[in-house]
């Protein structure tokens, strides 16, 4: 056996914020913390309390390598126990329980701050995020003056690609793909990630801007283009906000023809069509698995629409618009 | 000091999953028992038979599978569905302590963590390749389990028995 990272080695921390819950940092590397810090940023004037879970990573893993990584990583989970594998490149695991995640990582994953983002703290985040009472929500969502609009389907409808096309439009990009809701003083806030975005290679018949990339294989093996949408686009970026209404969007099939259509969604239904989507958590955390179900009945009792379209995503963000601005008041 | 037993009780078909949402089958229960406290070991494979020979555990009998307080799950893949790309050379295991706990994790995935003096631990293991590179591997596995343990005081000098139920 060889002897890896020690506790003792952990000599940097610092304060994450996840979702509005503070967290603490521990980890033997200075790019680490800052990487981290950074993509959980913790607002001290908001989130002043005793953190509620604690993360240690260290870069005790040596039998990585010094470059760029492209491995997805494997899961396994029993009960509150969860462990992300990244092969040679590292582990993370997770006491749900004890809100407590350990993990030793590579040189070559702290080095490609992109893969870092994407496939180990969004992982973190995540995995985490239940344990704390928050819902993690298959849903893209966008802000305008503070006020959310969450667009929630099944994967492969268009959420990042109409996320995308409605920031264009001068709203604020909260997230693409997955949002965290959590209570709030006064009700429910919603937060991002800072991840790319992924969009079809397809995507770039409607983006001219991404003609002058080149899509590549993701981690899940898909062919896509990974963006930062903040900077090829320059659009707004919103960390968080209080959510006013969720889209549910279906994509109807493609007739050549442009079509955005609207009905109303009841309660029943919008409780029904979102918890497909949300991850069964383990009965050892129980307590936080009633808040969230909490937050999901008021998040049901917000308006709900769905909204059948197809056809240029510029063109259907722009009817999109409409209705928002007409049926919901943003 | 081990014992194995080879008792049949029902297969239990039970489970780790991943990410907690698709369930592995792992029909195959094996019990140790440390004074009051119960390791299962839950497995898709019988070969775990020869990995308790290769760790010397003699046979003994008994019935039934109670609630573990630690439990272990052991996947096997075959040589064909194996990420080859790892090769069969055996790496060395990697052992990490992190505030109260230790974990050890192996390159093809497996992985053990528990916070003595608790008897409360968890682990998955992984394991691909022929028959033989398996074994190999998962004996390397639970050897260092149990080495683990020894050097953190987690056993006790009363003896540890292994149950069997398949």
């Amino acid at each position: 056996m060889i002897e890896g990272g020690h506790n003792s080695d952990a000599r940097y921390s610092t304060t994450l914020g996840l979702a509005g819950h503070v967290c603490s940092l521990r980890t033997d590397s200075v790019r680490l913390m800052e990487i981290t810090g950074a993509f959980f940023p913790f607002n001290q004037d908001r989130e002043a309390s005793a953190p509620r879970a604690a993360i240690t990573l260290l870069t005790g893993c040596r039998r990585g390598s010094s470059i760029g990584c492209c491995t997805f990583p494997i899961f396994r989970g029993r009960n509150e126990f969860v462990h992300a594998d990244y092969g040679r490149e590292g582990s993370v695991w997770f006491d749900l329980k004890a809100r407590e995640v350990a993990g030793v990582l590579s040189e070559g994953i702290i080095a490609d701050v992109e893969y870092l983002r994407r496939a180990v703290l969004a992982v973190i985040a995540g995995v985490l995020a239940p344990s704390l009472g928050v819902i993690v929500l298959h849903a893209g969502c966008v802000v305008r003056d503070g006020r959310a609009i969450l667009l929630a389907a099944h994967s492969g409808e268009g959420k990042s690609t109409l996320s995308l096309a409605l920031a264009l439009r001068g709203w604020s990009l909260l997230s693409d793909e997955w949002t965290f809701v959590s209570a709030a003083t006064n009700g429910l806030s919603v937060w991002g990630m800072q991840t790319s975005v992924k969009l079809m290679p397809d995507a770039s018949l409607y983006f001219p801007l991404l003609t002058t990339l080149s899509p590549t294989i993701s981690l899940n093996e898909e062919l896509s283009f990974e963006i930062d949408p903040w900077i090829l686009f320059g659009v707004n970026r919103a960390i968080d906000a209080t959510p006013l209404g969720i889209i549910f969007l279906k994509r109807a099939q493609d007739s050549g023809e442009h079509i955005c259509h609207a009905s109303q969604f009841g309660a029943e239904e919008t409780m029904k069509t979102l918890l497909e989507e949300i991850e069964e958590q383990p009965e050892a955390i129980a307590d936080q698995n009633r808040t969230r179900q909490l937050l999901m009945q008021q998040l049901c009792r917000l308006p709900a629409l769905k909204v059948s379209f197809s056809g240029n995503p510029a063109v259907v963000a722009a009817d999109l618009d409409k209705i928002l601005t007409e049926q919901l008041c943003v | 000091m081990f014992e194995r037993d080879s008792s049949i009780t029902p297969k239990s078909a039970a489970a780790s999953t991943d990410l907690l949402r698709r369930r592995v089958l792992l029909p195959y229960a094996l019990r140790l028992i440390l004074r009051d406290s119960t390791i299962c070991i839950r497995t898709d494979s019988a070969l775990m038979s020869e990995v308790l020979s290769n760790l010397n555990l003699p046979c003994n009998h008994s019935s039934g599978v109670a609630n573990a307080k630690w439990e272990i799950a052991v996947e096997t893949k075959r040589e064909a569905e194996a990420d080859l790309s790892l090769g069969s050379e055996f790496e060395p295991v990697e052992i990490y302590h992190i505030g109260p706990s230790c974990a050890l994790r192996m390159c093809g995935g497996s992985w053990f963590a528990h916070t003595p003096p608790s008897l409360c631990g968890v682990g998955f293991a992984m394991v691909a390749g022929n028959k033989r590179e398996q074994i190999d591997q998962l004996t390397v596995y639970f050897r260092a389990i149990m080495s683990l343990l020894e050097k953190d005081g987690a056993r006790s000098n009363s003896a540890m028995t292994l149950e069997v139920c398949s």
